[in-house]
């Protein structure tokens, strides 16, 4: 019998969310408002945890840990209009962090590295479909490259390149609008497997109904025209 | 209107019926296509493969309620691939949800292979920071975690007795849906460290994570595709295998939707000059 | 000295432990230095992990003020929208994280709804590509036929009616995408880089701007 209410009421959640691919209604509006409430809920209650387990249980063994507690608590200064300038102190910190961390490998692996991995023979004996394609990536980083370079003005010689990064991009853009098509019909089959369920057959229809009367009310006499 | 300029103008609803049936008509008549094993989903399973028993893998296991239908089959398959090898496997996760997902996906398969908690895997549980986090955890995981998912203290727990940083890892898998992770992995594991990299992402960041195939990351699944493909590399059909038909029927309507769209254009402006 | 406070200290900060980071990958330095920058690590994910609940209360002020003002066709979900905020930290402080009331909630609300929102995104993203995929220039038929010829890769209906679909789909993913990528992600990494050391420099100041300056 629970296991019942469950799937009845992921049917409910599922059919009233896909509603919105055919009319925004109130129905599909109610159930995003609560996922976002329990997202946000869960958000607030798992990062106080994670705090209170590295910062503050152990903060007798170690009292500098008073510091970061201190920190993160001053981004709720930003609240008060007369001390949200003490959450720079905060912002300052975790900025520095981040940028230190990132920089620090960057130049290593998202400059040196790509360069290093098209250091690659042009010329592939036996494969013609290979040999092109080595041409292609070396050309495609060129002129990639060299159509984000704004130092120098896009005319003559230099434009017939970066328009012919643009035509290698567009290539490169289908390419990931069909990888993009794959990721988001996953999801969707992920979201009819909770309406094809057993109890699906008769909460689906109801949630149909029910969606259809909040979109059009005046049509069975809830609403005046 | 007429038919020609109807065909360019077909309303979203429509176009959305058409997709929902197309995906759900395999769903009840599947057709059973069979799938090619393509080289970077083979090169994560052979990285998995080539690691001797006991190697240890930090597994960041990103999964999202949104993410769990395209990169979750591909998780699996490979959490399964790495417990019957007998690698021992750390789940932390960058996302607040990947909590859940590690403890509803992974005590099951441990179950089916005999692999206890503490010893074959453990699961250390969500940590904040992003890259920040990343970082904190390799340089020193005792001081990142004090307490596993569950509670326990690291030192109790046999697995984590000898580890305590990047030094002990063999391998980091991933398993995500932003496109700036694999980066960061990349960043602060393999580049600084030299750690391999194995991952399984979404279709959005598998184009940009391609570059980084075959030097710095090992091995790579694409969402759905890459799952049926490990998952047949694994001789375990399941949901990846199974969707896939869904995907062939939706692929083939909308390819022949541009294509009937982009020939009644050019006969619609044919008939205008 | 309001000055000092509320715009140098903070570009200081930024300044100082910025740089401290980024030499202790580059200079060997003795394990207690390296110990102090995995310390501050260690502090900046719990700062992190405090400020992500900043953006929840701003959440449930807003949302408060809009239940009080009784806003027109929006305090209702503003209602569904408090009572939300307060499930899970109600549930955690009571019955805790392992119960199995907790992530049954998760995996019938959270999981359900989350896994149905994101899948909406396919309607769109087709819609989109039905009306941008016209081939009335060069550009446009690029762009088409290399989407189709992927999804014809990817999709395993695509070997069963041509094996060259999948060659051809794998050349496009193997070759031009791999090139225009490391292409976008060196001129990323320069564009990157360059604002990295001017935030350290102080010269972007956008991190510590706003808040009563």
């Amino acid at each position: 019998m629970v296991i019942d209410v469950i799937e009845i009421i992921k049917v409910i959640f599922a059919v009233g969310i896909l509603s919105f691919a055919f009319k925004d209604n109130p129905v599909h509006r109610l159930i995003e408002s609560l996922y976002i409430g329990v997202t946000a809920g869960y958000l607030l209650i798992t990062n106080f945890n994670t705090a209170y387990q590295n910062a503050i249980q152990p903060l007798p063994q170690n009292p500098l840990l008073i510091l970061p507690i201190i920190l993160g608590l001053l981004m709720y200064t930003r609240l008060s209009k007369k001390f949200s300038y003490l959450s720079k102190y905060s912002i300052a910190f975790i900025t520095a962090i981040g940028v230190g961390l990132s920089t620090r490998t960057a130049i290593q692996s998202e400059i040196i590295a790509p360069f290093i991995n098209t250091a690659i023979p042009l010329f592939v004996t036996n494969d013609v479909l290979g040999t092109f394609g080595n041409i292609i990536i070396v050309v495609s980083i060129i002129s990639t490259i060299s159509y984000f370079t704004y130092s120098f003005e896009h005319k003559g010689s230099y434009k017939i390149l970066t328009q012919l990064g643009i035509s290698l991009m567009m290539i490169t853009f289908g390419a990931s609008a069909a990888n993009i098509l794959l990721s988001r019909s996953a999801r969707v089959i992920t979201m009819l497997g909770y309406i094809y369920v057993p109890s699906g057959i008769y909460v689906a229809p109801i949630m149909i109904v029910l969606i259809l009367i909040s979109i059009y009310p005046e049509k069975i006499g809830l609403k005046k025209n | 209107m007429n038919l020609l300029e109807k065909i360019q103008n077909i309303p979203t609803p429509i176009i959305s019926v058409v997709l929902i049936l197309t995906l759900t008509v395999p769903m009840f008549y599947p057709l059973g296509l069979p799938i090619k094993i393509s080289p970077i989903v083979k090169a994560a399973y052979d990285t998995i493969e080539q690691l001797p028993e006991g190697s240890v893998v930090l597994m960041d296991y990103g999964l999202t309620p949104a993410s769990v239908g395209e990169t979750g089959c591909g998780a699996r398959a490979m959490v399964y691939h790495m417990l019957s090898k007998g690698l021992k496997i750390m789940f932390i996760g960058g996302g607040v949800d990947s909590p859940q997902f590690v403890e509803k996906d992974v005590p099951p398969i441990a179950e089916i292979l005999n692999k206890k908690y503490g010893t074959d895997w453990v699961h250390l549980g969500y940590y904040a920071g992003g890259e920040t986090g990343r970082a904190a955890i390799l340089s020193d995981f005792n001081n990142a975690y004090p307490k596993d998912h569950r509670g326990n203290l690291l030192q109790n727990l046999e697995l984590m007795k000898n580890i305590n940083n990047y030094e002990s890892i063999d391998l980091v898998a991933v398993v995500t849906t932003g496109s700036d992770v694999l980066p960061m992995w990349v960043r602060q594991a393999n580049t600084p460290y030299g750690i391999d990299i194995v991952g399984s992402v979404d279709g959005a960041s598998f184009s940009i994570a391609v570059p980084y195939f075959p030097t710095q990351i090992s091995g790579l699944l694409n969402a759905l595709r890459g799952g049926a493909e490990y998952e047949a590399l694994m001789k375990r059909p399941g949901e990846a295998i199974a969707g896939m038909d869904s995907i062939s029927l939706q692929f083939l309507v909308v390819i022949l939707l541009l294509l009937i769209t982009n020939v009644a254009m050019f006969l619609d402006r044919k008939g205008e000059s | 000295m309001s000055q000092l406070t509320k715009k140098s200290t903070p570009v200081m900060i930024t300044f100082i432990i910025g740089f401290f980071t980024i030499l202790v990958y580059f200079i060997a330095l003795p394990s207690s230095v390296t110990e102090a920058s995995s310390t501050l690590n260690g502090w900046a994910t719990t700062i992190v992990a405090l400020a992500i609940g900043f953006g929840t209360i701003v959440l449930l002020r807003t949302h408060t003020m809009r239940v009080m003002q009784r806003r027109k066709g929006e305090w209702v979900y503003s209602i569904v929208i408090i009572i939300g905020i307060l499930i899970f930290p109600l549930l955690y402080l009571t019955i805790g994280p392992n119960s199995y009331l907790y992530k049954t909630f998760y995996s019938t609300v959270n999981a359900t709804i989350g896994a149905s929102i994101y899948g909406l995104v396919l309607f769109t993203l087709v819609g989109g590509m039905y009306r941008t995929f016209r081939a009335k220039r060069l550009n446009g038929l690029l762009l088409m036929i290399s989407a189709c010829l992927v999804m014809l890769q990817i999709a395993p209906i695509g070997d069963a009616i041509w094996s060259g679909f999948p060659i051809l789909g794998s050349w496009l993913m193997d070759y031009p995408t791999v090139g225009v990528y490391r292409g976008i992600m060196i001129a990323s990494a320069f564009g990157a880089l360059a604002i990295c050391f001017r935030t350290l420099l102080g010269y972007e100041g956008g991190h510590v701007s706003g808040g009563g300056e």
